[in-house]
């Protein structure tokens, strides 16, 4: 038994070793992370998914920039006035945000 | 020795993802929400060059997304308020460095001892106009790809 657990062990460690050494000089010699190549494609998916909270972000900073207080404080003239300057960007928090 | 196949496949994978992701990315053929991501990404840490530089990547399409208009609204205002405090502060360097004639504030202007004061104000309002040019730049740049 003990001597099964220490070959799958050494096996293991040396497995790690060997892949650890094939991953660094295999980088070091193309200059490519391989592990960052597979992790790009989900990036991506996961950039797609976050568009929208990433919107509501930037256009609520763009509203604390432009009358220097929070969004949720804002008055109804203030609001018509960013809407004026952002027509869109206003449509589409009102739709995202449920106003 | 040689590698084994499963390793090997895993590799050339690996090799191949990154080298396709990289250029699909760089020639703009990731979907826009990417590139509109990234640049609302850059815009939050203030780096405007990279949110114009990805946003007109996302634009480069023939149909616009709903998402890339918002953006460029976004990105536009957010260029504009820049250009807004910049203007705001010119207006108070202007006002220190040409007050009306014989004003208090002219006659103070004329002590040897304000003539560095001044000049550093000088040099300031240099740098603010030269920065609302490279902003006025930027804004242009967004419409490039836009339809008329």
């Amino acid at each position: 038994m003990v001597s099964k657990i220490v070959k799958t062990t050494a096996a293991g460690g040396a497995g790690f070793l060997a892949g650890l050494l094939l991953e660094q000089g295999l980088e070091s010699l193309t200059g490519l992370d391989f592990v960052d190549g597979l992790f790009a494609v989900a990036g991506s998916v996961l950039a797609a998914l976050s568009v929208n909270r990433e919107l509501v972000k930037a256009a609520s900073r763009n509203i604390e920039q432009m009358f220097g207080k929070d969004p949720l404080e804002i008055s109804e003239s203030e609001w018509k006035q960013f809407k004026e300057a952002n027509p869109k960007t206003a449509e589409w928090l009102e739709k995202a945000l449920k106003v | 020795m040689f590698p084994s196949l499963s390793l090997l496949t895993g590799m050339v994978t690996g090799l191949a993802a990154k080298l396709g992701i990289a250029y699909l990315q760089r020639q703009g053929h990731m979907p826009q929400s990417v590139y509109v991501n990234r640049a609302l990404k850059a815009l939050e840490k203030d780096d405007l060059d990279e949110a114009v530089r990805n946003y007109r990547l996302a634009a480069s399409r023939k149909r616009i997304a709903g998402q890339t208009e918002i953006a460029y609204e976004i990105i536009s205002q957010a260029i504009m308020l820049r250009i807004g405090k910049l203007q705001q502060r010119l207006a108070e360097i202007d006002a220190v460095l040409n007050p009306p004639l014989l004003s208090l504030r002219y006659l103070r202007n004329l002590l040897p001892r304000r003539r560095a004061y001044l000049e550093s104000l000088r040099r300031e309002q240099e740098g603010f106009e030269g920065a609302i040019k490279v902003l006025e730049g930027m804004r242009a740049q967004l419409d490039t790809d836009r339809d008329p």
